[in-house]
């Protein structure tokens, strides 16, 4: 099979000094699909922007069909025959699928746009390839898995010979998933090269022809998949065996910590996000909330959290309302939250890891000194002490936090919100994005702060093997009400819970049970 | 990672020195065309300060208050306000200050007791004139920016007012108020020249300021604050007390600068348009990067600058709006961050290739 595409030798620094790519190979074939695998930081979104022409390279060279091609812009990519479907989908809500495709390609005579011709060029293309997307539909009538064949519906439009896709499937069902390798599978046969970016291995051995693995920004190495397995690939990733599995002894639950009694909230949309949500969380047991991403999960760790208000239901943490209290009252009362948004709600970049460690509790009596003053002393001790137990990989505590990888950033967050000595923890996708090792420290230390030190920890999560290994109990969300429970998490298969958080099926009240 | 540290860090002070090289480039290549005696001119504006100790005395005239002003627009920028009361605050504060020494004057009251007073009034008017800003956005959602910049007309007039009726001075053929009585007046510390004792209270003022930024809990919530504000309001710090105190403790600096300048220089009450002070300390805050050890320096550049154009102004033919075109070069140099931003992009990443061959 002829070579379509070679990346030499390519090395990218980022202004803050990262080398994200560092002498990275990667060759692609016609008609292959590649997956591009390592951890989070290892490179691989970098080295697909560089290649997409969104992020410029200091070293190496970038060459399809054997020609040094200058990709200068997502424009010139495209041109060249370089399609990418972004995790987070590029599209306008308010228009059709034929108009999202089309969109800076329309058909059409001079300034007017001809409907009915997109239409039909998309509808078309969606025909040959199977991808079952009705051109005349809304884009925000339709489900992510339809969303996401838009994306490479616009790719293919655009006549792409090699299409990226950076982690497909991370917000797809186990169905949706099937049906997009069956789909991925057609495109090969036309003699498109893609190039997969995931981090589940067995997607990755149930779909591509070969594997090229980085890890640190560097190429560790391309293999066909007939001579990889699982734990090969993932000793190549990490450079020794992970255990993803979490060994952890039978939660012996005591007395109720959290409990939620039938809350709901309305967003800005004015649509009903979380409505009618009712559970309990005792000292001692992990309980998780899975759920396709949006449909309320993220709601209910708010409002538990009071970054959202609380208007209708009741909250309580250890017996009391947290109604009207402030996220600082709700601190108090033994909560840490660890949220979704890392960026936005986890750290403020700019400051040093001192500032961010020490966020939640500069006002505590420990850090005082002669009542007006904090011991500036006994903060570096404590903070030095935290960068070491969990390993934050740092120069000093004066360093700012954007100066750290997407892991250590998360290691800087979790340090403090595990030591704040809480309670209730609430881990919101604690380990979205990160690679791992941090990943593996995260749910371990979720599961002994359970076992060892008696804390509520609710974990929100869209890893189906996240909120299967960690959770002791485990809730299914979907569309803003609690549609499964089960009493153990370690009994569902991975499919059954598919099932559930795609409205397949759907728990009675009596088949859930009590829910505390 | 510690190497991308020591270059962001000295390419900053080397942004800055060739901002300003590029600044006093582009001003002496214009004074160079316009002036009849060039030579002159550039000796002037760049040495002026420096030539006479009545000079150098101008010049601690305004680095004086610049060190309050500064310090006060700090607390300001850190938290990520664009409240520019500083200005009307600094004008109304002189005012009442100035009031205040007049009525007072001849009661017998000791000098340091009576000037002590008087700052605490200066102190006072800009915490109550700041509070309103700072106020209407944190408790209403009110842009500050607008109303503090509204505000600063209103107080203009409002002291105006307050001097045509219950301050003016008859005697006198121009507008100002009675004189403020000697035992009031901040001493000269070198006799005829404007350095004063009011150096010390924007010195204390400086260290105070830092000793808030970094030794405080208020100063870690500041800086926060100002940071990332929904990481703020996850982490639990009560934003609303905190930037409503970081406002009016800045307009509070600001008024402070008003009453020292006003104690300091001033016989009389008479400023009867914007004094650009607080606009001024806005720019001194700029150049120190949120930071209160650097005001000092900051202070000193801008009193230097501003002395220099006046020295210029006065001993020749080049109108002083000229040297405002330079310091906005200047703080546009320093205050945009992308200025050379590729030339240090490339020496990180020599660093960093070099740090890579070490290591393989």
């Amino acid at each position: 099979m002829a070579e379509v595409l070679r990346m030499q030798d390519i090395t990218k620094i980022y202004p803050n000094g990262f080398m994200a790519n560092k002498d990275v190979n990667l060759v692609i074939r016609e008609g292959e699909i590649h997956a591009l695998v390592g951890e989070n930081g290892a490179g691989k979104t970098t080295l697909m922007k560089i290649l997409f022409g969104m992020e410029d390279f200091q070293g190496g060279q970038v060459l399809l069909d054997g020609k040094d091609a200058c990709i200068s812009s997502p424009l010139d990519a495209i041109a060249k025959g370089i399609g990418m479907v972004h995790q987070h989908f590029m599209q306008v809500p308010s228009l059709s699928v034929a108009e999202n495709v089309t969109l800076g390609i329309e058909p059409g005579q001079g300034l007017l746009f001809d409907k009915k011709k997109a239409a039909q060029i998309t509808q078309e293309i969606s025909d040959r390839y199977q991808l079952k997307v009705n051109a005349n539909e809304r884009i925000a009538d339709m489900g992510v898995g339809l969303r996401q064949k838009v994306e490479i519906l616009k790719a293919l439009v655009r006549k792409c010979r090699i299409l990226i896709l950076d982690e497909p499937t991370a917000v797809l069902t186990p169905q949706e998933t099937q049906e997009l390798f069956v789909q991925l599978k057609a495109l090969k046969k036309d003699g498109i090269a893609i190039i997969f970016i995931s981090h589940k291995l067995e997607e990755v051995m149930a779909l591509c022809d070969r594997v090229t693995v980085l890890r640190a920004g560097r190429t560790v190495g391309t293999d066909v998949i007939e001579n990889l397995n699982p734990t090969k690939i993932s000793r190549m990733m990490v450079g020794r065996d992970v255990v993803l599995e979490i060994e952890k002894e039978p939660a012996a639950p005591t007395e109720l910590v959290l409990q939620v009694e039938d809350i709901h909230y309305k967003n800005a949309e004015n649509i009903m996000t979380v409505n009618g949500v009712t559970f309990g969380i005792r000292r001692g047991e992990v309980v998780g909330i899975a759920g396709v991403e949006g449909n309320g999960q993220n709601e209910v760790a708010e409002l538990i959290s009071g970054m959202l208000p609380l208007t209708q239901g009741e909250i309580r943490i250890c017996g009391k309302s947290i109604r009207g209290k402030s996220v600082r009252r709700i601190r108090d009362m033994g909560m840490a939250y660890i949220s979704e948004d890392r960026m936005v709600y986890g750290c403020a970049a700019n400051l040093p890891i001192r500032e961010n460690m020490m966020a939640d509790r500069i006002h505590s009596q420990k850090y005082r000194k002669f009542g007006l003053f904090i011991d500036t002393k006994k903060i570096n001790q404590d903070i030095d002490g935290l960068i070491e137990t969990f390993e934050v990989a740092c120069d000093d505590r004066a360093q700012p936090v954007r100066m750290l990888s997407g892991g250590n950033i998360q290691k800087v967050i979790v340090a403090r919100e595990f030591s704040s000595g809480a309670h209730l923890i609430l881990a919101n996708q604690p380990t979205r994005g990160i690679d791992v090792g941090t990943t593996e420290m995260i749910r371990k230390t979720l599961v002994r702060k359970a076992r060892e030190e008696g804390v509520a920890v609710l974990l929100v999560s869209s890893d189906l093997n996240e909120v299967l290994e960690v959770s002791d109990r485990l809730l299914v969300m979907k569309d803003g009400k609690i549609v499964a429970h089960f009493e153990d998490a370690s009994l569902v298969s991975e499919e059954l819970l598919g099932e559930y958080m795609l409205g397949v099926r759907q728990m009675t009240s009596e088949e859930m049970g009590e829910m505390v | 990672m510690k190497e991308t540290r020591k270059i962001e860090f000295g390419f900053e002070i080397f942004r800055i020195i060739v901002a300003l090289a590029i600044a006093y480039g582009i001003t002496l290549l214009c004074i160079m065309i316009i002036s009849d005696d060039p030579f002159q001119a550039v000796y002037m504006f760049a040495v002026g300060p420096f030539t006479s100790i009545r000079r150098l005395g101008q010049l601690f005239g305004k680095f004086i208050p610049y060190l309050l002003t500064g310090a006060g627009m700090c607390f300001v920028y850190a938290s990520n306000r664009f409240n520019l009361i500083g200005e009307g605050v600094y004008l109304m504060s002189g005012c009442l200050v100035a009031y205040v020494a007049v009525q007072l004057g001849g009661a017998g009251i000791p000098h340091i007791l009576f000037v002590l007073l008087l700052l605490v009034v200066g102190a006072l008017t800009g915490a109550l004139f700041g509070s309103v800003p700072a106020l209407l956005r944190e408790k209403m959602n009110i842009n500050e920016t607008v109303v503090s910049i509204m505000m600063n007309w209103a107080m203009l007039y409002l002291a105006t007012y307050l001097v045509k009726t219950k301050m003016y001075d008859n005697s006198i053929t121009y507008m100002a108020s009675k004189p403020i009585p000697q035992e009031a007046r901040l001493t000269a510390l070198i006799p005829r020249t404007q350095l004063h004792t009011g150096i010390f209270v924007g010195i204390i003022a400086v260290a105070v300021t830092a000793l808030i930024f970094y030794r405080t809990a208020l100063g870690y919530d500041i800086r926060i604050c100002g940071a990332n504000p929904k990481f703020a309001k996850a982490s639990g710090i009560n934003m609303t007390a905190t930037l409503i105190l970081a406002q009016v403790m800045g307009a509070a600096l600001a008024g402070l600068g008003g009453a020292v300048d006003i104690l300091g220089i001033y016989d009389r009450y008479m400023w009867t348009a914007l004094t650009n002070m607080g606009f001024d300390g806005l720019i001194v805050a700029v150049l120190s990067k949120k930071n209160p050890v650097f005001i000092p320096l900051g202070a000193f550049l801008l009193a230097y600058m501003r002395t220099g154009a006046s020295i210029l102004n006065y001993t020749t033919e080049i109108p002083i709006e000229f040297v405002d075109i330079m310091q906005a070069v200047i703080i546009l140099l320093i205050a945009a961050e992308h200025f050379l931003g590729g030339f240090k992009e490339k020496l990180i990443f020599r660093a960093s290739k070099e740090k890579n061959k070490e290591v393989a």
